[in-house]
Protein backbone atom coordinates (compact mmCIF):
# COMPACT_ATOMS: atom_id res chain seq x y z
CA UNK A 1 0.00 0.00 0.00
CA UNK A 2 2.66 2.47 1.17
CA UNK A 3 4.10 1.87 -2.85
CA UNK A 4 1.19 2.43 -4.14
CA UNK A 5 0.86 5.74 -2.19
CA UNK A 6 4.26 7.12 -2.50
CA UNK A 7 3.30 6.25 -6.19
CA UNK A 8 0.48 8.42 -6.66
CA UNK A 9 2.10 11.31 -4.95
CA UNK A 10 4.65 10.94 -7.61
CA UNK A 11 1.93 11.27 -10.38
CA UNK A 12 0.30 13.70 -8.15
CA UNK A 13 3.25 15.85 -8.03
CA UNK A 14 4.42 15.55 -11.69
CA UNK A 15 0.45 16.03 -13.71
CA UNK A 16 -0.26 18.68 -11.31
CA UNK A 17 2.51 20.84 -12.31
CA UNK A 18 1.85 20.09 -15.86
CA UNK A 19 -0.74 23.33 -17.19
CA UNK A 20 -3.46 21.79 -19.11
CA UNK A 21 -2.88 24.23 -21.98
CA UNK A 22 -1.29 28.08 -22.67
CA UNK A 23 1.35 27.79 -19.93
CA UNK A 24 5.05 26.73 -20.57
CA UNK A 25 5.30 23.29 -19.22
CA UNK A 26 8.01 23.45 -15.95
CA UNK A 27 11.41 22.80 -16.56
CA UNK A 28 12.10 20.43 -14.08
CA UNK A 29 9.93 17.66 -15.58
CA UNK A 30 11.49 15.56 -18.07
CA UNK A 31 9.48 15.91 -21.51
CA UNK A 32 8.90 12.18 -21.71
CA UNK A 33 7.06 12.17 -18.35
CA UNK A 34 5.13 14.70 -19.12
CA UNK A 35 4.85 13.12 -22.83
CA UNK A 36 3.88 9.93 -21.42
CA UNK A 37 1.21 11.15 -18.75
CA UNK A 38 -0.60 13.26 -21.97
CA UNK A 39 -0.79 10.70 -23.58
CA UNK A 40 -1.98 8.34 -20.28
CA UNK A 41 -4.78 11.01 -19.66
CA UNK A 42 -5.78 10.81 -23.39
CA UNK A 43 -5.93 7.07 -23.09
CA UNK A 44 -8.01 7.46 -20.08
CA UNK A 45 -10.39 9.76 -21.47
CA UNK A 46 -11.09 7.76 -24.10
CA UNK A 47 -11.90 4.70 -21.64
CA UNK A 48 -13.90 7.00 -20.01
CA UNK A 49 -16.02 8.19 -23.13
CA UNK A 50 -18.44 5.13 -22.92
CA UNK A 51 -19.33 6.09 -19.33
CA UNK A 52 -20.28 9.31 -20.04
CA UNK A 53 -22.02 8.02 -23.32
CA UNK A 54 -24.24 5.67 -21.11
CA UNK A 55 -25.09 8.71 -18.70
CA UNK A 56 -25.68 10.94 -21.12
CA UNK A 57 -28.51 8.01 -22.82
CA UNK A 58 -31.62 9.00 -21.12
CA UNK A 59 -31.31 12.49 -22.67
CA UNK A 60 -30.39 11.45 -25.89
CA UNK A 61 -33.48 9.05 -25.70
CA UNK A 62 -35.59 11.49 -24.44
CA UNK A 63 -34.93 13.93 -27.12
CA UNK A 64 -35.36 11.03 -29.72
CA UNK A 65 -38.48 10.22 -28.26
CA UNK A 66 -39.53 14.22 -28.29
CA UNK A 67 -38.61 14.40 -32.65
CA UNK A 68 -40.59 11.12 -33.66
CA UNK A 69 -43.28 12.42 -31.11
CA UNK A 70 -43.34 15.55 -32.78
CA UNK A 71 -47.00 17.30 -33.81
CA UNK A 72 -46.92 17.98 -37.22
CA UNK A 73 -48.26 21.87 -36.74
CA UNK A 74 -45.49 22.44 -34.83
CA UNK A 75 -42.66 21.18 -37.13
CA UNK A 76 -44.22 23.39 -39.72
CA UNK A 77 -43.91 25.97 -37.56
CA UNK A 78 -40.45 25.69 -36.67
CA UNK A 79 -39.30 24.96 -40.50
CA UNK A 80 -41.41 28.60 -41.13
CA UNK A 81 -39.42 29.87 -38.34
CA UNK A 82 -36.18 28.33 -39.49
CA UNK A 83 -36.36 29.73 -43.26
CA UNK A 84 -37.33 33.43 -42.21
CA UNK A 85 -34.27 33.43 -39.94
CA UNK A 86 -32.07 31.44 -42.94
CA UNK A 87 -33.31 34.26 -45.27
CA UNK A 88 -32.05 36.98 -42.80
CA UNK A 89 -28.65 35.32 -42.37
CA UNK A 90 -28.58 35.17 -45.96
CA UNK A 91 -29.01 38.80 -46.03
CA UNK A 92 -26.14 39.24 -43.67
CA UNK A 93 -23.98 36.96 -45.22
CA UNK A 94 -24.39 39.45 -48.63
CA UNK A 95 -23.51 42.55 -46.33
CA UNK A 96 -20.38 40.45 -44.84
CA UNK A 97 -18.70 39.15 -47.93
CA UNK A 98 -19.02 42.96 -49.02
CA UNK A 99 -17.37 44.23 -45.95
CA UNK A 100 -14.71 41.49 -46.13
CA UNK A 101 -13.51 42.16 -49.39
CA UNK A 102 -13.43 45.19 -48.71
CA UNK A 103 -11.45 44.60 -45.10
CA UNK A 104 -9.13 43.13 -47.56
CA UNK A 105 -8.82 45.80 -49.85
CA UNK A 106 -8.18 48.30 -46.93
CA UNK A 107 -5.54 45.70 -45.63
CA UNK A 108 -3.61 45.43 -48.74
CA UNK A 109 -3.52 49.17 -49.13
CA UNK A 110 -2.38 49.52 -45.20
CA UNK A 111 0.20 46.52 -46.36
CA UNK A 112 -1.33 44.59 -42.84
CA UNK A 113 -1.27 41.00 -43.10
CA UNK A 114 -4.75 39.21 -44.63
CA UNK A 115 -6.55 37.60 -41.86
CA UNK A 116 -6.71 33.29 -42.05
CA UNK A 117 -9.40 31.90 -43.14
CA UNK A 118 -10.58 29.77 -40.16
CA UNK A 119 -12.39 25.89 -40.00
CA UNK A 120 -15.11 25.24 -38.20
CA UNK A 121 -16.29 22.10 -36.57
CA UNK A 122 -19.65 21.71 -35.01
CA UNK A 123 -19.50 18.79 -31.78
CA UNK A 124 -22.31 18.57 -29.06
CA UNK A 125 -21.68 18.60 -25.50
CA UNK A 126 -22.37 15.01 -24.10
CA UNK A 127 -21.47 15.38 -20.74
CA UNK A 128 -20.65 17.94 -18.02
CA UNK A 129 -17.50 18.30 -15.21
CA UNK A 130 -19.08 16.39 -11.59
CA UNK A 131 -17.13 18.72 -10.32
CA UNK A 132 -18.86 22.05 -9.28
CA UNK A 133 -15.92 24.10 -9.03
CA UNK A 134 -15.41 23.09 -12.43
CA UNK A 135 -17.19 24.77 -15.65
CA UNK A 136 -15.99 21.88 -18.10
CA UNK A 137 -17.83 20.26 -20.94
CA UNK A 138 -17.66 17.13 -22.86
CA UNK A 139 -17.54 17.16 -26.53
CA UNK A 140 -18.25 14.52 -28.82
CA UNK A 141 -15.41 15.26 -31.34
CA UNK A 142 -11.75 14.55 -30.59
CA UNK A 143 -8.11 14.31 -31.98
CA UNK A 144 -10.00 11.87 -35.30
CA UNK A 145 -11.78 15.15 -35.83
CA UNK A 146 -8.88 17.26 -36.07
CA UNK A 147 -9.92 18.95 -32.73
CA UNK A 148 -6.18 19.91 -30.65
CA UNK A 149 -5.82 21.76 -27.40
CA UNK A 150 -6.26 25.75 -26.96
CA UNK A 151 -8.59 25.49 -29.47
CA UNK A 152 -11.64 27.83 -29.17
CA UNK A 153 -15.26 26.89 -28.99
CA UNK A 154 -18.06 29.14 -30.13
CA UNK A 155 -21.94 28.98 -30.03
CA UNK A 156 -24.41 30.49 -32.10
CA UNK A 157 -24.53 33.58 -29.59
CA UNK A 158 -20.47 34.14 -28.73
CA UNK A 159 -17.22 32.62 -27.56
CA UNK A 160 -17.94 29.47 -25.31
CA UNK A 161 -14.15 28.21 -23.89
CA UNK A 162 -11.35 26.51 -25.43
CA UNK A 163 -10.20 23.19 -25.56
CA UNK A 164 -7.81 21.72 -22.62
CA UNK A 165 -7.44 17.90 -23.25
CA UNK A 166 -8.38 15.77 -26.21
CA UNK A 167 -8.80 12.04 -26.43
CA UNK A 168 -9.76 10.10 -29.97
CA UNK A 169 -13.49 11.29 -29.99
CA UNK A 170 -14.10 13.12 -27.23
CA UNK A 171 -12.47 16.37 -25.34
CA UNK A 172 -12.96 18.57 -22.64
CA UNK A 173 -13.72 22.56 -22.88
CA UNK A 174 -13.03 24.83 -20.16
CA UNK A 175 -15.52 27.15 -20.09
CA UNK A 176 -14.75 31.28 -20.17
CA UNK A 177 -16.47 31.78 -16.66
CA UNK A 178 -14.13 29.42 -15.14
CA UNK A 179 -11.94 30.72 -12.39
CA UNK A 180 -9.14 29.57 -14.30
CA UNK A 181 -9.76 30.87 -17.66
CA UNK A 182 -8.86 34.49 -18.27
CA UNK A 183 -9.14 35.92 -22.23
CA UNK A 184 -7.73 39.07 -23.74
CA UNK A 185 -10.93 40.99 -24.90
CA UNK A 186 -11.59 44.74 -26.31
CA UNK A 187 -14.57 47.11 -25.86
CA UNK A 188 -16.27 47.19 -29.80
CA UNK A 189 -17.11 50.66 -29.21
CA UNK A 190 -14.06 52.21 -27.95
CA UNK A 191 -11.06 49.50 -29.13
CA UNK A 192 -9.56 49.37 -25.35
CA UNK A 193 -8.23 46.27 -24.54
CA UNK A 194 -8.76 44.67 -21.43
CA UNK A 195 -8.81 41.20 -19.96
CA UNK A 196 -11.83 39.13 -19.44
CA UNK A 197 -11.58 36.29 -16.20
CA UNK A 198 -14.02 34.08 -15.15
CA UNK A 199 -15.39 34.10 -12.04
CA UNK A 200 -16.87 30.36 -11.08
CA UNK A 201 -20.65 31.28 -11.95
CA UNK A 202 -22.07 30.79 -15.23
CA UNK A 203 -23.42 34.21 -16.02
CA UNK A 204 -20.82 36.06 -14.79
CA UNK A 205 -17.02 37.50 -15.85
CA UNK A 206 -15.24 40.24 -14.74
CA UNK A 207 -12.67 42.53 -16.36
CA UNK A 208 -9.00 42.79 -14.93
CA UNK A 209 -6.84 45.38 -13.88
CA UNK A 210 -9.00 48.15 -15.40
CA UNK A 211 -7.81 51.70 -15.02
CA UNK A 212 -10.03 54.28 -13.58
CA UNK A 213 -10.08 56.63 -16.24
CA UNK A 214 -10.87 54.15 -19.00
CA UNK A 215 -13.89 54.79 -21.09
CA UNK A 216 -16.38 51.95 -20.54
CA UNK A 217 -20.47 52.11 -20.32
CA UNK A 218 -22.82 50.06 -18.93
CA UNK A 219 -24.14 47.96 -22.06
CA UNK A 220 -20.65 47.92 -23.91
CA UNK A 221 -19.95 45.16 -26.23
CA UNK A 222 -16.99 43.29 -24.73
CA UNK A 223 -15.54 40.72 -27.88
CA UNK A 224 -12.49 39.13 -28.56
CA UNK A 225 -9.24 41.08 -28.95
CA UNK A 226 -7.50 38.09 -31.45
CA UNK A 227 -4.48 38.60 -29.08
CA UNK A 228 -3.01 35.65 -27.95
CA UNK A 229 -3.66 33.89 -31.05
CA UNK A 230 -6.28 31.44 -29.67
CA UNK A 231 -9.54 33.50 -29.58
CA UNK A 232 -10.66 34.75 -33.32
CA UNK A 233 -10.92 38.37 -33.41
CA UNK A 234 -14.24 40.19 -33.18
CA UNK A 235 -16.69 37.52 -31.72
CA UNK A 236 -18.85 38.86 -29.18
CA UNK A 237 -17.68 38.09 -25.33
CA UNK A 238 -20.17 39.50 -22.97
CA UNK A 239 -22.03 43.56 -22.30
CA UNK A 240 -20.87 45.16 -19.23
CA UNK A 241 -23.84 44.45 -16.71
CA UNK A 242 -21.82 46.17 -13.74
CA UNK A 243 -19.45 49.25 -13.11
CA UNK A 244 -18.34 50.58 -9.88
CA UNK A 245 -14.78 51.77 -8.48
CA UNK A 246 -12.70 50.01 -5.95
CA UNK A 247 -12.34 51.77 -2.91
CA UNK A 248 -8.81 53.32 -2.19
CA UNK A 249 -7.59 52.26 -5.61
CA UNK A 250 -6.77 53.46 -8.83
CA UNK A 251 -9.10 50.69 -10.73
CA UNK A 252 -12.81 49.95 -11.55
CA UNK A 253 -14.60 46.88 -11.13
CA UNK A 254 -16.52 45.69 -14.07
CA UNK A 255 -18.76 42.70 -14.63
CA UNK A 256 -20.16 41.39 -18.07
CA UNK A 257 -22.77 39.39 -18.91
CA UNK A 258 -22.07 36.20 -21.41
CA UNK A 259 -23.13 36.41 -24.42
CA UNK A 260 -22.55 32.54 -24.99
CA UNK A 261 -25.72 30.19 -23.49
CA UNK A 262 -22.86 28.14 -21.11
CA UNK A 263 -25.61 26.60 -19.38
CA UNK A 264 -27.52 25.29 -22.21
CA UNK A 265 -26.73 21.82 -23.78
CA UNK A 266 -26.88 21.40 -27.66
CA UNK A 267 -24.15 22.40 -30.39
CA UNK A 268 -21.00 24.37 -30.21
CA UNK A 269 -18.34 25.12 -32.71
CA UNK A 270 -15.02 24.49 -32.67
CA UNK A 271 -12.88 26.83 -34.46
CA UNK A 272 -9.52 25.18 -35.83
CA UNK A 273 -7.64 27.95 -36.73
CA UNK A 274 -7.82 31.29 -34.97
CA UNK A 275 -7.85 34.05 -37.18
CA UNK A 276 -5.06 35.81 -36.29
CA UNK A 277 -3.77 38.89 -37.43
CA UNK A 278 0.22 38.87 -38.93
CA UNK A 279 2.15 41.37 -37.54
CA UNK A 280 1.68 44.51 -39.67
CA UNK A 281 4.65 45.87 -41.83
CA UNK A 282 3.27 49.63 -40.81
CA UNK A 283 2.69 50.56 -37.11
CA UNK A 284 0.01 52.64 -38.04
CA UNK A 285 -1.84 49.71 -38.78
CA UNK A 286 -2.18 48.94 -35.12
CA UNK A 287 -2.33 52.72 -33.61
CA UNK A 288 -6.69 53.23 -33.98
CA UNK A 289 -6.39 50.18 -31.80
CA UNK A 290 -6.89 52.52 -28.75
CA UNK A 291 -5.34 52.35 -25.23
CA UNK A 292 -3.93 49.22 -23.61
CA UNK A 293 -4.29 47.69 -20.26
CA UNK A 294 -1.74 46.32 -18.32
CA UNK A 295 -1.34 42.55 -19.16
CA UNK A 296 -3.14 42.59 -22.34
CA UNK A 297 -1.22 39.71 -23.78
CA UNK A 298 -0.57 37.51 -20.81
CA UNK A 299 -3.91 36.46 -20.01
CA UNK A 300 -4.69 32.87 -21.33
CA UNK A 301 -5.13 30.10 -19.56
CA UNK B 1 -20.39 -15.11 -11.61
CA UNK B 2 -22.10 -15.64 -8.28
CA UNK B 3 -25.32 -13.24 -8.14
CA UNK B 4 -23.37 -11.18 -5.39
CA UNK B 5 -20.66 -10.77 -8.17
CA UNK B 6 -22.88 -9.93 -10.81
CA UNK B 7 -24.87 -7.65 -8.36
CA UNK B 8 -21.78 -5.70 -7.36
CA UNK B 9 -20.40 -5.45 -10.58
CA UNK B 10 -23.64 -3.47 -11.61
CA UNK B 11 -23.45 -1.11 -8.67
CA UNK B 12 -19.98 -0.39 -9.40
CA UNK B 13 -21.00 0.58 -12.94
CA UNK B 14 -23.79 2.66 -11.97
CA UNK B 15 -21.79 4.22 -9.54
CA UNK B 16 -19.70 5.30 -12.04
CA UNK B 17 -22.60 6.19 -14.43
CA UNK B 18 -24.07 8.22 -11.93
CA UNK B 19 -20.68 9.91 -10.86
CA UNK B 20 -20.38 11.50 -14.40
CA UNK B 21 -24.25 12.18 -14.90
CA UNK B 22 -25.52 15.08 -16.07
CA UNK B 23 -28.70 16.44 -13.44
CA UNK B 24 -31.97 17.36 -15.37
CA UNK B 25 -32.16 21.09 -15.96
CA UNK B 26 -34.25 21.92 -13.54
CA UNK B 27 -31.74 20.67 -10.76
CA UNK B 28 -30.66 24.40 -9.71
CA UNK B 29 -26.69 24.69 -9.11
CA UNK B 30 -26.55 24.76 -6.02
CA UNK B 31 -27.85 20.80 -5.40
CA UNK B 32 -24.60 19.77 -7.60
CA UNK B 33 -22.33 20.11 -3.87
CA UNK B 34 -24.51 17.57 -2.76
CA UNK B 35 -23.97 14.92 -5.28
CA UNK B 36 -23.02 12.08 -2.96
CA UNK B 37 -19.85 10.18 -3.67
CA UNK B 38 -20.99 7.53 -5.50
CA UNK B 39 -18.01 5.63 -6.33
CA UNK B 40 -16.33 5.59 -3.00
CA UNK B 41 -19.44 3.93 -1.51
CA UNK B 42 -18.92 1.61 -4.41
CA UNK B 43 -15.62 1.08 -3.08
CA UNK B 44 -16.91 0.54 0.05
CA UNK B 45 -19.25 -2.20 -1.12
CA UNK B 46 -16.82 -4.00 -2.94
CA UNK B 47 -13.97 -3.82 0.03
CA UNK B 48 -16.34 -5.43 1.94
CA UNK B 49 -16.90 -8.33 0.01
CA UNK B 50 -12.92 -8.68 -0.22
CA UNK B 51 -11.71 -11.78 -1.19
CA UNK B 52 -15.30 -13.50 -1.46
CA UNK B 53 -15.76 -10.92 -4.16
CA UNK B 54 -12.90 -10.16 -6.28
CA UNK B 55 -14.63 -8.22 -9.04
CA UNK B 56 -13.76 -8.87 -13.35
CA UNK B 57 -11.01 -6.41 -12.86
CA UNK B 58 -9.02 -8.42 -10.37
CA UNK B 59 -9.55 -11.61 -12.90
CA UNK B 60 -8.83 -10.27 -15.46
CA UNK B 61 -5.38 -8.66 -13.88
CA UNK B 62 -4.23 -11.50 -12.38
CA UNK B 63 -6.38 -14.87 -13.60
CA UNK B 64 -8.24 -17.02 -12.08
CA UNK B 65 -5.09 -18.47 -9.58
CA UNK B 66 -5.83 -19.14 -6.17
CA UNK B 67 -3.82 -17.58 -3.74
CA UNK B 68 -3.23 -16.89 0.37
CA UNK B 69 -5.07 -14.49 1.95
CA UNK B 70 -2.48 -11.40 1.90
CA UNK B 71 -1.44 -12.27 -1.90
CA UNK B 72 -5.01 -11.72 -2.95
CA UNK B 73 -5.08 -8.45 -0.51
CA UNK B 74 -2.02 -6.76 -2.48
CA UNK B 75 -3.55 -8.03 -5.41
CA UNK B 76 -6.74 -6.25 -4.47
CA UNK B 77 -4.86 -3.57 -3.71
CA UNK B 78 -3.75 -3.08 -6.78
CA UNK B 79 -7.20 -3.57 -8.25
CA UNK B 80 -8.76 -0.56 -6.46
CA UNK B 81 -5.67 1.87 -7.39
CA UNK B 82 -6.12 0.73 -10.89
CA UNK B 83 -10.00 1.81 -10.28
CA UNK B 84 -8.61 5.21 -8.68
CA UNK B 85 -6.70 5.44 -11.62
CA UNK B 86 -9.50 5.50 -14.05
CA UNK B 87 -11.54 7.67 -12.14
CA UNK B 88 -8.93 10.20 -12.50
CA UNK B 89 -9.44 9.99 -16.32
CA UNK B 90 -13.11 9.80 -15.76
CA UNK B 91 -13.37 12.87 -13.63
CA UNK B 92 -10.92 15.00 -15.38
CA UNK B 93 -8.99 15.04 -11.65
CA UNK B 94 -4.87 14.95 -11.76
CA UNK B 95 -3.80 11.66 -12.07
CA UNK B 96 -2.97 9.82 -9.30
CA UNK B 97 -5.10 11.48 -7.08
CA UNK B 98 -8.01 8.87 -6.81
CA UNK B 99 -5.46 6.27 -7.03
CA UNK B 100 -4.29 7.44 -3.73
CA UNK B 101 -7.52 8.03 -1.94
CA UNK B 102 -9.14 5.10 -3.13
CA UNK B 103 -6.18 2.74 -1.84
CA UNK B 104 -6.59 4.65 1.69
CA UNK B 105 -9.89 3.54 1.82
CA UNK B 106 -9.63 0.12 1.01
CA UNK B 107 -6.67 -0.46 3.44
CA UNK B 108 -8.53 1.18 6.20
CA UNK B 109 -11.58 -1.30 5.60
CA UNK B 110 -9.95 -4.17 5.29
CA UNK B 111 -7.78 -3.83 8.32
CA UNK B 112 -11.10 -2.98 9.96
CA UNK B 113 -12.90 -5.50 8.34
CA UNK B 114 -14.35 -7.41 11.28
CA UNK B 115 -15.22 -4.67 13.71
CA UNK B 116 -17.17 -3.01 10.59
CA UNK B 117 -19.16 -6.07 10.17
CA UNK B 118 -20.35 -5.82 13.83
CA UNK B 119 -21.96 -2.37 13.93
CA UNK B 120 -24.89 -1.57 13.68
CA UNK B 121 -26.61 0.08 10.70
CA UNK B 122 -26.28 3.57 11.99
CA UNK B 123 -22.82 3.36 13.36
CA UNK B 124 -21.75 2.13 9.72
CA UNK B 125 -23.75 5.08 8.44
CA UNK B 126 -21.95 7.58 10.93
CA UNK B 127 -18.61 5.60 9.64
CA UNK B 128 -19.24 6.68 5.95
CA UNK B 129 -19.89 9.69 7.08
CA UNK B 130 -16.54 10.44 8.68
CA UNK B 131 -14.59 8.15 5.64
CA UNK B 132 -16.35 10.45 2.95
CA UNK B 133 -15.68 13.58 4.90
CA UNK B 134 -12.23 12.88 5.29
CA UNK B 135 -11.91 11.94 1.53
CA UNK B 136 -13.40 14.80 0.19
CA UNK B 137 -11.32 17.02 2.52
CA UNK B 138 -7.93 15.30 1.17
CA UNK B 139 -9.70 15.82 -2.22
CA UNK B 140 -10.49 19.62 -1.55
CA UNK B 141 -6.67 20.05 -0.36
CA UNK B 142 -4.90 18.27 -3.14
CA UNK B 143 -6.97 20.12 -6.16
CA UNK B 144 -6.50 23.58 -4.05
CA UNK B 145 -2.70 22.97 -4.03
CA UNK B 146 -2.79 21.74 -7.45
CA UNK B 147 -5.24 23.44 -8.97
CA UNK B 148 -6.10 26.59 -6.98
CA UNK B 149 -9.86 25.24 -6.66
CA UNK B 150 -11.23 27.75 -3.67
CA UNK B 151 -12.22 25.54 -0.38
CA UNK B 152 -15.76 25.33 -0.01
CA UNK B 153 -18.47 22.97 2.15
CA UNK B 154 -19.20 20.33 -0.47
CA UNK B 155 -16.67 17.75 1.82
CA UNK B 156 -19.42 17.91 4.50
CA UNK B 157 -22.71 18.47 2.23
CA UNK B 158 -21.58 15.52 0.13
CA UNK B 159 -20.68 13.07 3.27
CA UNK B 160 -24.31 13.96 4.55
CA UNK B 161 -25.87 12.27 1.45
CA UNK B 162 -23.48 9.72 1.01
CA UNK B 163 -24.02 8.85 4.81
CA UNK B 164 -27.58 8.93 3.68
CA UNK B 165 -27.68 7.05 0.60
CA UNK B 166 -25.31 3.96 2.50
CA UNK B 167 -28.36 2.01 3.19
CA UNK B 168 -29.27 1.00 0.01
CA UNK B 169 -25.51 -0.25 -0.49
CA UNK B 170 -25.99 -1.59 2.89
CA UNK B 171 -28.92 -3.73 2.03
CA UNK B 172 -27.21 -4.98 -1.09
CA UNK B 173 -24.18 -6.00 0.96
CA UNK B 174 -26.28 -7.63 3.88
CA UNK B 175 -27.68 -9.48 0.72
CA UNK B 176 -24.76 -10.98 -0.56
CA UNK B 177 -23.25 -14.53 0.42
CA UNK B 178 -19.81 -12.99 0.76
CA UNK B 179 -20.96 -10.76 3.30
CA UNK B 180 -22.40 -14.21 5.27
CA UNK B 181 -19.06 -15.88 4.84
CA UNK B 182 -17.31 -12.72 6.20
CA UNK B 183 -19.56 -13.08 9.50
Amino acid sequence: MLALLLVSLGIITVDGSIPRVGRENPTWVPTFLQATLNQTRRLLLGLASPVYAVAEAPYQIAGFIHDVTADRADLLEQRDRLSERLLLLEQRQQRFDYLQQENTRLRQLLGSGAQLPSQVTIAEIVGVSPNPQRDELLLDKGSDDGVAPGQAVLDAQGVFGQVVEVAASTSWVLLITDRNHAMPVRNSRTGVRMIAAGTGLLDTLILEDLPASTDIQEGDLIETSGLGGRFPMGYPVGTVATLGSVQDTPYLSASLKPKAALSKVGHVLIVAEAAVDAAPTQPTATRAEGQSSPSTSAGES
Amino acid sequence: MRPSGLITTLVIVGSLVLAVARPPAFVPDWLLAWRPQWLVLALVLWVQQLPYFRGSLFRAVFTRSSSDDSTIFRRSMLAVWLVGFFADGLLGEPLGLNGALFTMIAFYLHRFRDRLAMQTLMQRMIMIFMLVFYTEVLRAFALNWLLGQPWVLQPLTVALTSMLVWPFYDRLNRRSPASVRAQ
